[in-house]
């Protein structure tokens, strides 16, 4: 100490015990005191008191340096603080280990002294637990700052995703008080903006058409409900009625757990599916209804007959399966057009819904074919009535466009349980049974019976075997001769076909004829046949007669087929013979139908050199208009009207009617099934043109024939 | 009490003068150019003086009090609208984020700013007026204008000197108040009549 006045032991204490660092300059800038803290943490070595300050601490800042002279010479204090001047004196903490000092964070306070003379104070106050304190909370701050950005922006997608979404995102408590939504959800539920907060969800809900506020209850509802739906339920469906509006729509909840400020809450997503509802249901309407006729399809029928099964088993009592199909359709098809018969289908469809009890069904499994399912009855002979009734619906005509078409019905029964166990069955043994009906008089019903089912197995065991007699050539021809009624001149032959099967032997065209015309052989089994009449020609041609003809049966299947001529002349070239051999056999009912059409290709046919002749002349809807606007060239008359020949007046006056009839028209009549002698007598004198029949000669096959023409010859010679 | 034109100019410019002290002194410290400037003087009386510095009395307002002892006797007050003070020192620490309070540590180093610029304007005046003042520590002062005002401002006249700061592209406005008897105004205005006169003026 430099001045004189020793002040007091205590206060020296004092002054050094103090927490603050203290020295004081005088006004040559010199050290003249420093206390106990400076001498603790003060690095600089050796005695400075005395020592200029600048000279003790070289390297203080500036503004110190400038604090101190302004306060030395102008008497002004100032401070420095420690974020614009950190540590402006070598000031540490642990200054004895050189590794472990600090230097002291420092607040610098100047102050002048002015009394005797002019002092300066420099007071260093430690405030490095602050700065520490200020640098770990400005951290812990940026650090929340990120994560609150992080958050705000996660927060941002998160709400962008909620908004944006287009099914209704509703949050509620775990009494169903909605406590958060999205725009869909306000959208959906019709309310104003912002409106739907602390709303229960129940007062939109609405479960197999009872609004859940009504029933029991609907708040406590709810809160029992969301917990099972969001652990049992993956989705729910429900009705929602929008606020303030009285209709609804179907919508598809999925409800999810969620903790929110450690409470149960529930995310109830709903998403509005009236469009997906109508789409299945017309999906469902497409897969069991018929698109025509609106009424149930195969699938349907199929289902229902089941379930009737079901319950007829339980109650024990009867169903019944009627199989309808309408006859001759496919001629109303064919002449008057698709339109017009898919017309007459839907007037069908809906007298026959009008015919029955409202339990029963009508379904229509395709084409012209109907099934009529009769429930709950107590004797299997009421589906008699019903079945009659069902006949008796055919008998108005059915107006169409202004036509009155009239058509009937073969209608077959079956019954469960006496048919069948399975639907499938039931409606195999009605077919069966509506098929007896067409074979005999259609226009009416038949029950099942099993003989039909025999006769439907021969049919298909028939049809099998066609398939293998095409492959296995089991086919040949027979050929019986058209003579003159004098016996002398060959006219020419009838091709028939022959089918002897390896086991069976000899099998009747009548029976496989039909078939082979629903099946579709047809065609090949006349290929066959055409080829074989072709080799006989070609062999025998230079021996018979140059205008003999042979008269083929040319069937209904083939003769609508658009190759029907290329065909037939393609087997004839191959063989190199002229069309005018062949005489093509057809019945009236084939000229009936599609009659331009047919005109131009009978046309083309006689162009072509074939001869047209009409077989079974007289059992058909015999008109005389058609005689004359077809290029006709023979008409057979039916064996029906010879075989009473020449006894039965009326026989014998149908006869010689249509014998007139060809000769006024100029054609060649020919009379087939002549057996006896008085028939060709009767028919010589009636100045018929050819005989043809047992009487002459029997069908035969080719070889036999050609003997048969050369002992004929040689009668002749 | 009315200034003429050229009064407000010749105190302006001397208070700029003085300004460059403090700016060469803040430009060292922060390594940061600052552009300080008085664009405005003004004398009236302290009951008008929530009107003319626009400042509700119910405002919160950061200031730095400086208090001048010796001859004239009052305090220096520089004082910031709050969110200009928060701005200025973040501009000077150049710290970007942190609460939106200045911490104990900043509030440090605005005083620390603030008595800087204030001693230069008061070494300017005692200059001028070849008066001895000293200056004690300087404290800030956070709180209401009125309570500002009731706290620190002994006279009857105040004497306001507008700061303009620039520093990195953004602006603080800023007020030093000085609030004295009117005797010491007079005197003041007196010297600088005399200041005038000298240079012919």
């Amino acid at each position: 100490m430099a001045q004189g006045n020793t002040p007091p032991g205590y206060l020296i204490e004092a002054i050094n015990r103090t927490d603050v660092g203290m020295i004081v300059i005088n006004c040559r800038s010199e050290i003249v005191f420093i206390n106990d803290w400076i001498k603790a943490h003060c690095i600089v070595e050796g005695n400075i008191d005395s020592k200029p300050i600048t000279e003790v601490f070289p390297e203080l800042p500036s503004r110190l340096n400038r604090a101190m002279e302004k306060a030395l010479n102008l008497r002004r204090a100032a401070i420095l603080s420690n974020k614009l001047n950190p540590a402006p004196f070598p000031f540490y903490r642990d200054k004895q280990s050189t590794k472990e000092r600090t230097l002291i964070s420092q607040v610098v306070k100047v102050k002048p002294i002015n009394v005797d003379g002019q002092f300066c104070l420099i007071e260093i106050i430690d405030i490095s637990e602050s700065v520490n304190r200020e640098t770990a909370l400005h951290q812990l701050a940026s650090e929340a700052n990120l994560k609150a950005d992080q958050i705000e922006a996660q927060e941002k997608r998160i709400r962008g995703i909620f908004e944006s979404v287009k099914d209704a995102i509703i949050i509620v408590d775990a009494g169903g008080l909605i406590q958060m939504f999205n725009h869909t959800a306000n959208e959906l539920l019709n309310s104003a903006t912002g409106t739907l907060s602390n709303i229960n969800l129940h007062q939109f809900l609405k479960e197999k058409n009872q609004p859940l506020s009504e029933a029991n209850g609907g708040a406590n509802q709810m809160a029992a409900m969301l917990p099972l739906w969001a652990k049992y339920a993956d989705s729910i469906e429900l009705e929602v009625t929008p606020h303030g509006k009285d209709s609804s729509f179907s919508a598809e909840l999925s409800v999810n757990t969620v903790e929110l400020s450690e409470q149960r809450h529930f995310v109830v997503v709903l998403r509005d599916i009236t469009e997906r509802k109508q789409y299945e249901q017309q999906l469902e309407t497409m897969a069991k209804f018929d698109e025509l006729t609106s009424l149930p399809n195969r699938t349907l029928l199929m289902d229902r007959i089941q379930s009737a099964i079901g319950r007829a088993r339980r109650f024990d009592n009867n169903v019944a399966i009627i199989f309808l199909d309408l006859d001759r359709f496919k001629i109303i098809n064919d002449t008057l057009g698709h339109d017009t018969g898919d017309k007459l289908l839907q007037l069908v469809a809906t007298r026959l819904s009008e015919g029955i009890r409202e339990l029963d069904t009508v379904a229509r499994l395709g084409g012209d074919e109907f099934v009529i399912l009769l429930e709950n009855l107590e004797h299997k002979e009421h589906a008699a009535h019903v079945a009659e009734k069902i006949v008796s619906v055919f008998e108005s005509a059915f107006d169409i466009d202004g036509h009155q078409l009239f058509v009937t019905g073969s209608l077959g029964i079956a019954t469960y349980p006496e048919n069948g166990e399975t639907a499938y069955d039931l409606i195999k043994c009605a077919d069966t049974a509506m098929y007896a009906v067409k074979d005999s008089s259609r226009n009416n019903y038949m029950f099942f019976s099993e003989k039909m089912n025999e006769n439907a197995k021969k049919r298909l065991e028939l049809e099998a075997e066609l398939r293998v007699a095409l492959k296995e050539q089991q086919f040949s021809i027979v050929l019986q001769p058209q003579l003159s009624p004098d016996n002398k001149i060959l006219h020419g032959a009838e091709v028939l076909v022959r089918w002897y099967h390896p086991t069976k032997g000899f099998i009747s065209p009548v029976d496989f004829i039909p078939i082979a015309e629903d099946s579709g052989f047809i065609e090949q089994i006349f290929d066959t046949v055409l080829t074989q009449a072709c080799q006989f020609l070609a062999e025998y041609k230079q021996i018979l007669p140059p205008h003999f003809r042979m008269g083929v049966n040319i069937s209904p299947r083939q003769f609508s087929s658009e190759t029907f001529t290329q065909r037939f002349m393609t087997v004839l070239e191959r063989y190199q013979l002229e069309t005018r051999y062949f005489e093509l056999e057809l019945t009236e009912g084939m000229l009936m139908k599609q009659t331009d059409k047919t005109i131009a290709l009978l046309r083309s046919l006689v162009e072509k050199g074939f001869v047209i002749s009409i077989d079974d002349f007289g059992t058909g809807y015999s008109s005389l208009a058609y005689l004359t606007r077809f290029p006709l060239h023979t008409l057979k008359i039916d064996r029906s009207f010879i075989v009473d020949l020449p006894d039965d007046e009326e026989a014998a006056l149908v006869c010689k009617s249509i014998i007139g009839l060809a000769k006024n028209l100029g054609l060649i009549l020919i009379a087939e099934g002549v057996e006896t002698q008085q028939q060709n007598d009767f028919l010589a004198a009636e100045n018929c043109d050819v005989i043809q029949g047992y009487y002459f000669a029997k069908p035969m096959p080719v070889d036999e024939f050609v003997n048969w023409f050369d002992t004929l010859n040689g009668e002749e010679d | 009490m009315q200034l003429s034109e050229l009064q407000i100019d010749y105190i302006k410019e001397l208070f700029n003068v003085g300004l460059g002290e403090a700016i060469v002194e803040l430009n060292d410290m922060i390594n940061e150019e600052i552009l300080m400037s008085v664009p405005s003087f003004d004398l009236f009386e302290k009951n008008a003086i929530f009107d003319k510095l626009q400042i509700e009395s119910g405002r919160n307002i950061t200031a730095v009090v400086l208090p001048i002892k010796g001859e004239m006797e009052c305090n220096g007050i520089l004082l910031f609208p709050a969110q200009h003070s928060l701005n200025l020192v973040r501009k000077v620490l150049k710290e970007t984020s942190g609460a939106d309070t200045l911490t104990a540590l900043e509030v440090e180093s605005l005083t620390e700013i603030s008595s800087i610029i204030l001693d230069a304007i008061i070494t300017s005046i005692s200059d001028m007026m070849h008066v001895s003042i000293s200056t004690a520590m300087p404290t800030a002062y956070s709180g209401t204008f009125q309570d500002l005002v009731d706290k620190y401002y002994a006279g009857d006249t105040v004497m306001s000197v507008g700061m303009h700061f620039e520093i990195k592209d953004s602006q603080v406005r800023g007020d030093i108040l000085f609030v004295q008897d009117i005797r010491v105004i007079e005197e003041f205005l007196e010297k600088t009549n005399q200041m005038l006169s000298e240079l012919g003026l």
